[in-house]
């Protein structure tokens, strides 16, 4: 930095700075290169130039270059750069390097070490001291973060292995000894347990209840439940389902005395590093992951080897681009006991894992694929089963369905086709009475010749979810039928359901169902129904669209794959794109339309696709990201694969992870709230570290407060959120970031260089130089009076000794 | 001096241009009848303290908040707003075919018709949204429930809000304002009722937490009504019952029983737990604050002020100078004021959102004025100060008086990393402050640029001369720098210290987050505005060019950034 003189006394030279050199080039015509490179680089305008293209290149990697397509606009994305490793990156460090070199070319050849110049030297070493810790911090910056359970569970039976398992939602361990075994599960944890007895009653504690479930053959008895509450295992009770707590049922606290099960603080020895993507493998069963460390993972665009590998938008077509990761086990972590090697070949960084049926295979299954568009818009595209009763029916809008049948008898067709008019067939057999009534003849209430019944159409449902046992969402017809009975005072109702008639039944003139049939004297059918609506049939007797209206009349057309059908006069076309009578379920990622793609998400909508490598096979799998790679509530997907071998592994895409200096437990997890309990205040985490074999006392570590131990730096990061709908009370953990910060006080000492620097050169700089002008004039005009009457003595002198 | 007319008349009409800016108006018609509500008495009810969104206000202010994200600030000042809150819990029906919500942008509306025309052809759509009420919607932005609540808005909005980058929040927006509009949640958000015996943490309870399954029953003497812990039954009847007869009332346009219930409701939630209730002096300052629009008339004091000042820094008149440091001294003085009475609403310092950082920015411009008047007052450079301050506070008050609902003129809780912790004060103080500066030297630098430009269009005539050596040219040009030279250490010194609050909060003291990146670029550009001026000729004239880009890139980092660009300071 070069300073600036009092802007309301502009000064001639503020830094006395022999730019240019111009002085020195008369007198030396000759320079050679190294001269004229130092010329160069050690000018002003050199430096303005560093700084300038600094600026640009900060610029554009945080917020693109304004007024561009965003496709083109976002350079550092472009690059599949995150904001730290575009500011790594090296055109950015050599920039800056370039900088330094220049600025100590200037401050050292042409600033000369005088008072007024202290100020410039000061900002300029400032500068280079901030440069300096700030290589140092990236450089070594390690960062991320770990989840802290509260509590664990310890069981023990019969004197057998101990299981450890988190108190979480999900937790649960096998636990056997002895002639006994438990499966134990966790059923629920309240982080805001109210001791209701002893010394500490009114206190808030942590509490799990515990399933216990005994193995079939191995622990007779009934499951039970355990209640634990940490920091108090003299609370330890149990309770029988139905029958209470233990105590009142058995006269002891617990159901099985050999049965133990303590919590403790739940401890963590390794965090996640930030934005360093990995593969996870492991056995089968093992608990340990091997890592596969994934550098330059992308991240922003997608990098896909085959099309057929993915599902895409409609007109979002991504680029085939694959990658080549050849990926080698981290050398200090645990090696993988299988014959295997992985290659990470696609990357897409917003997707889900979808299953879609696709025509092909030896399955029979028939599949349809219909596009259909109504008064010349398109409603949509939809696949379909025949024979999947949750595929073969889609309610494209309230009361308007599509249906796919598949028909291989020309009777049944004919029937679709030409099914008559809805019809009741009625009897009354003690009566002899027998009749077909037309369904449209209904209106009003009709008697049933001299029987003394008489019935009534109340309204017909074409789409009526059956509530019958395993019949559950199934669609049916349902006319309900108002019948007056000679044997009732209060008339009944009559539910017909077509086409399965057993599943008629009567409604009382209390609204209540009765199984079966109030009056049996009575009997009526329901028949030629056809639910209004699109049906398409395919099969060995063609492919035809058929459209049903309210009526029950029949519209329907031959179909021609790509070609559209058309009813109503043209008002609702109906295109097969595909049908098949084999089709087979494949599960691949569905890449999310550009328009639904939040950068905010990253990476955690990200799947990647690892080529496994194996006895001489290949194969290829997609794996979903998992923020961590233990379960956890956030999401955790890790894949079973089995190789051909016969061994059973599971692959895990999360982050690589680093050891904590020191393992580290969580004594509580306490939150402050804003008053009304809708807004958190603060997030406070007591954690200990391991010292010694021993743990230390708390460390208190909330917002704006981290902690330091053993020169790393520890910070609240994330938390467990309660979740009301899910009647989940959440704080059983808390998120706590980790770091080092090698650096920090040197480029602190850079800051505090700069900021006195400039305050120096901007306002004692000009008080110093006023005071020299001052000092200089006094003295000139001494001289000047000396001289002038040295000149009135000498004003004989001559003219070659004046000058 | 032509060249001062011409700036005063450029400010002048930017001013009314902005003053311009408003909104269409609805149709907020309510279903009682004006004399009803020009009788009604709702002195007391509106000072009655309600508990949301974490903290504790008015009755009031929640009407005001809440209705503004419905129909547009502009038409929540133009009633009362406890008595359109009222009318719409009161008489929802009333409002399902009103045009009351606001959408503001209009390529968001156009957007929607498009949306609704393409799930809908037009012979279709006949019946169902005419194409007088789409025309309707795009010139105005108001709709009503029902067209939000129809079926194929709702589809074209489904649709809208899958567009993260255009239009899903301001599809959010609609979808708040209508929620807020829905009865159900205007009685839920009216918690009024303290729970006896419990902290000041504790939720509070809304009326509707008394009503039976069937709702109110007449004079609340039903048995079927709800409970809150530690309300008496007596109690809970005596507030069914005066809510009753408010129902009775309105629908009756009885005006002095509506009063009265409305009176009783006021006395009786005081005394519930008086512990937890806050003072009547408290609740009566924050109605007053909340009224006067969060006093940011005040620009028009500083909007006075800045054509005095600047005829006494371009002409020397002394009359200007006192009428202009006395117009901008009152509004200064009004300025301090709104600040303290947030700061005693808020119990914290008001810096926290954008509206305050905006309006402390300013403030904090106009302590630098004071200062700077002070130091220079013999100085040729005199005026420069006050008049910066000046323009900078009336276009920041105005913003804020303008676009509150962009700005979130509400007092707020604040996220947990900017609660009780000094940060806060340090590093953001100084950070809006060297923002001002900034700003004061973009000012300096466009009457310089005007200046020259005047200069240049008139031949340089008659000797004159504008260099930034000499005349005004040199009192201007020597203010940009005593502004920017302060700026520049006063920036560096707030991003050291926020990357020391960084360090403290996130773990980090950098992260190259879009805020802290272009604040290093401001910081960069006036870097080489120091080193240009070292390198050439026409100083005054580049010194002007690269103050006015300092300026813009710190407005890109203040706005862009902040409304646009994702990052960690997304609340700052």
């Amino acid at each position: 930095m070069q300073q600036e003189t009092n802007p309301s006394q502009e000064a001639p030279s503020p830094t006395q700075v022999n730019e240019g050199g111009t002085d020195s080039a008369k007198r030396r015509p000759t320079k050679n290169p190294m001269t004229r490179f130092l010329d160069l680089v050690g000018s002003i305008w050199f430096g303005i130039t560093c700084l300038f293209i600094i600026l640009i290149y900060c610029w554009v990697g945080s917020a693109g270059i304004p007024f561009l397509p965003a496709r083109i606009s976002f350079v550092r994305q472009y690059f599949e750069k995150t904001e730290m490793a575009w500011f790594s990156w090296w055109p950015f460090t050599g920039m800056l390097a370039i900088f330094c070199f220049s600025l100590t070319l200037v401050t050292l050849r042409k600033i000369p070490l005088r008072k007024v110049n202290y100020g410039v030297w000061t900002v300029h070493i400032g500068i280079l001291i901030l440069c300096l810790g700030s290589w140092i911090y990236f450089g070594t910056k390690i960062e991320g973060d770990a989840i802290i359970y509260r509590g664990e569970a310890v069981a023990q039976v019969g004197g057998g292995e101990p299981a450890v398992f988190r108190l979480q939602a999900d937790g649960k361990a096998t636990v056997s000894g002895g002639n006994k075994k438990y499966q134990i599960s966790v059923v629920d944890l309240n982080p805001n347990y109210t001791l209701l007895t002893g010394d500490d009653k009114g206190k808030i504690a942590y509490a799990a209840t515990l399933s216990v479930q005994p193995m079939e053959g191995e622990a007779p008895g009934e499951r039970f439940m355990r209640q634990v509450i940490v920091g108090y295992p003299q609370y330890t009770e149990d309770v029988i389902p139905g029958k209470g707590r233990a105590i009142k049922v058995t006269g002891e606290k617990l159901v099985d005395q050999d049965l133990s099960i303590t919590v403790r603080p739940s401890s963590v020895s390794r965090f996640h590093v930030k934005d360093e993507a990995a593969l996870h493998v492991r056995k089968h069963g093992a608990k340990t992951w091997t890592e596969f460390p994934i550098e330059d993972l992308p991240r922003y665009k997608e990098y896909v080897t085959d099309l057929d590998d993915v599902w895409h938008p409609p007109h979002e077509k991504p680029t085939v681009r694959s990658l080549n990761f050849e990926l080698e086990p981290k050398e200090d972590g645990p090696p993988l006991d299988a014959e295997a090697s992985f290659r990470v070949v696609s990357y897409v960084p917003y997707a889900m894992l979808r299953e879609r049926f696709v025509p092909g295979g030896e399955r029979w299954n028939p599949w349809v694929q219909l596009r259909i568009d109504a008064m010349n818009q398109s409603v949509g595209t939809y696949e379909m089963l025949a024979v999947d009763p949750k595929r073969s029916e889609i309610e494209i809008e309230e009361g308007v369905f599509i249906r796919y049948r598949w028909v291989d008898d020309q009777d049944v067709l004919d029937k679709l086709m030409k099914p008559g008019s809805p019809e009741l067939v009625v009897s009354v057999p003690s009566k002899g009475y027998s009749d077909i009534i037309p369904l449209k003849d209904l209106e009003g209430t009709l008697p049933l010749a001299d029987t003394g019944y008489d019935i009534e159409l109340v309204n017909i449902v074409y789409d009526w979810s059956l509530v019958s046992k395993g019949r559950q969402g199934e669609k049916a017809t349902m006319a309900m039928i108002k019948v007056n009975s000679p044997d009732r005072e209060q008339p009944f109702t009559r539910a017909l359901i077509h086409p399965d008639g057993t599943l008629t039944q009567d409604v009382d003139e209390a609204n209540v169902r009765h199984p079966g049939l109030l009056d049996s004297d009575l009997k009526i059918e329901l028949r030629n129904v056809v639910s209004p609506g699109f049906v398409l049939v395919g099969g060995s007797v063609g492919t035809y669209g058929l459209l049903v209206n309210r009526g029950g009349q029949v519209e329907y057309r031959r179909a021609t794959i790509g070609e559209p059908m058309e009813f109503i006069e043209g008002n609702l076309k109906v295109t097969v794109e595909g049908i098949s009578e084999t089709s087979e379920k494949m599960i691949q990622p569905q890449l999310t339309e550009r328009r639904e793609q939040n950068p905010k998400s990253l990476p955690n909508f990200s799947m990647i696709q690892v080529e496994i490598k194996e006895a001489g096979k290949t194969r290829t799998e997609w794996l979903e990201y998992s923020h961590y790679s233990h379960q956890n509530r956030i999401g955790y997907y890790p894949l079973s694969v089995r190789l051909a071998t016969g061994q059973a592994i599971e692959l895990l895409y999360s982050r690589v992870t680093h050891a904590l200096p020191t393992p580290m437990s969580l004594e509580t997890f306490k939150l402050e709230q804003f008053p009304g309990r809708t807004r958190e205040r603060d997030y406070i985490s007591l954690v200990k570290f391991m010292k010694d074999g021993d743990w230390t006392d708390s460390h208190e570590v909330r917002s704006n407060q981290p902690t330091e131990y053993d020169k790393w730096w520890y910070f609240q990061s994330t938390w467990d959120p309660p979740a009301p709908s899910l009647n989940y009370a959440g704080l059983n953990y808390t998120g706590i970031g980790v770091g080092n910060r090698n650096g920090v006080r040197v480029m602190l000492l850079g800051s505090i260089l700069i900021m006195l620097g400039a305050m120096y050169a901007f306002y004692l700089k000009p008080l110093i130089r006023r005071r020299q002008q001052a000092a200089l004039s006094a003295r000139n005009e001494q001289k000047q009076q000396t001289d002038s009457v040295e000149t009135s003595v000498s004003h004989q002198e001559p003219a070659a000794l004046r000058s | 001096m032509k060249f001062s007319r011409v700036s005063f008349g450029l400010v002048t009409l930017a001013i009314l241009v902005m003053s311009g800016v408003g909104q269409a108006e609805g149709d907020l018609r309510l279903s009682v009848s004006k004399s009803f509500v020009e009788g009604l008495d709702v002195a007391a009810i509106q000072l009655v303290a309600v508990q949301e969104d974490g903290r504790v206000k008015t009755f009031d202010s929640l009407a005001r908040e809440k209705l503004k994200h419905v129909v547009g600030s502009k038409l929540a000042r133009a009633q009362e707003p406890v008595v359109v809150y009222l009318d719409m819990m009161l008489n929802p029906e009333q409002y399902r075919d009103a045009n009351i919500i606001f959408v503001k942008k209009p390529a968001m509306r156009r957007d929607i018709i498009e949306g609704v025309k393409s799930l809908t052809p037009p012979q279709a759509r006949q019946g169902v949204i005419s194409g007088v009420e789409l025309n309707r919607f795009e010139e105005t932005g108001f709709v009503s429930l029902n067209f939000i609540d129809h079926n194929v808005v709702r589809t074209a909005l489904s649709e809208l809000r899958r567009d993260l980058m255009r239009s899903n929040k301001a599809v959010g927006e609609i979808m708040r304002a209508r929620n807020i509009a829905d009865p159900r949640f205007l009685h839920a958000m009216l918690k009024v009722i303290p729970p006896p015996g419990m902290t000041d943490v504790d939720p509070w309870y809304p009326i509707a937490q008394l009503f039976g399954s069937q709702g109110v029953t007449q004079g609340g003497s039903g048995h079927d009504h709800g409970e809150i812990p530690g309300v008496s039954e007596e109690l809970s009847r005596k507030i069914l019952a005066s809510w009753s007869g408010l129902q009775t009332a309105w629908a009756n346009e009885d005006v002095t029983l509506a009063s009265t219930s409305l009176n009783e409701l006021a006395a009786i939630f005081p005394t519930i737990e008086p512990d937890l209730y806050p003072s009547p002096g408290r609740l009566s300052l924050e109605h007053w604050y909340y009224k006067s629009v969060k006093m940011t008339w005040v620009w028009i004091l500083y909007f006075l002020a800045l054509p005095l000042l600047l005829m006494a820094v371009v002409y020397k008149f002394k009359w200007a100078r006192i009428a202009g440091l006395g117009f901008f001294s009152i509004g200064f003085a009004a300025h301090t004021a709104s600040i303290i009475i947030r700061w005693v609403l808020a119990e914290r310092i008001p810096n926290a959102n954008m509206f305050e950082a905006v309006v402390a920015s300013a403030w904090f411009g106009g302590v630098i004025a004071i200062v700077y008047e002070i130091i220079c007052r013999k100085k040729a450079l005199k005026n420069m100060g006050a008049m910066c301050a000046s323009a900078y506070a009336m276009v920041a008050m105005m913003v804020g008086y303008y676009s509150p609902v962009s700005l979130n003129s509400d007092i707020t809780t604040v996220m947990p990393v900017l609660d009780k912790t000094i940060w806060l004060y340090i590093h953001t103080n100084i950070v809006i402050g060297s923002y001002g500066l900034i700003f004061f030297g973009g000012v300096t630098a466009l009457f310089y640029l005007c200046g020259s430009g005047i200069n240049l269009f008139r031949g340089e005539k008659k000797g004159r001369t504008w260099d930034g050596r000499s005349g005004l040219s040199k009192s201007f040009d020597g203010a940009t720098m005593v502004f920017l030279q302060l700026a520049f250490i006063t920036l560096w010194v707030g991003t050291a210290l926020g990357a020391v609050w960084a360090d403290v909060s996130w773990g980090r003291p950098w992260g190259w987050d879009p805020k802290e990146v272009f604040a290093l670029n401001t910081w960069i550009v006036l870097l080489i505005l120091v080193h240009v001026r070292l390198k050439v000729r026409n100083k005054g004239f580049w010194t002007a060019i690269i103050a006015l880009i300092a300026c813009g890139v710190m407005l890109f980092n203040w706005i862009i950034v902040n409304f646009v660009v994702v990052g960690l300071h997304s609340y700052a």
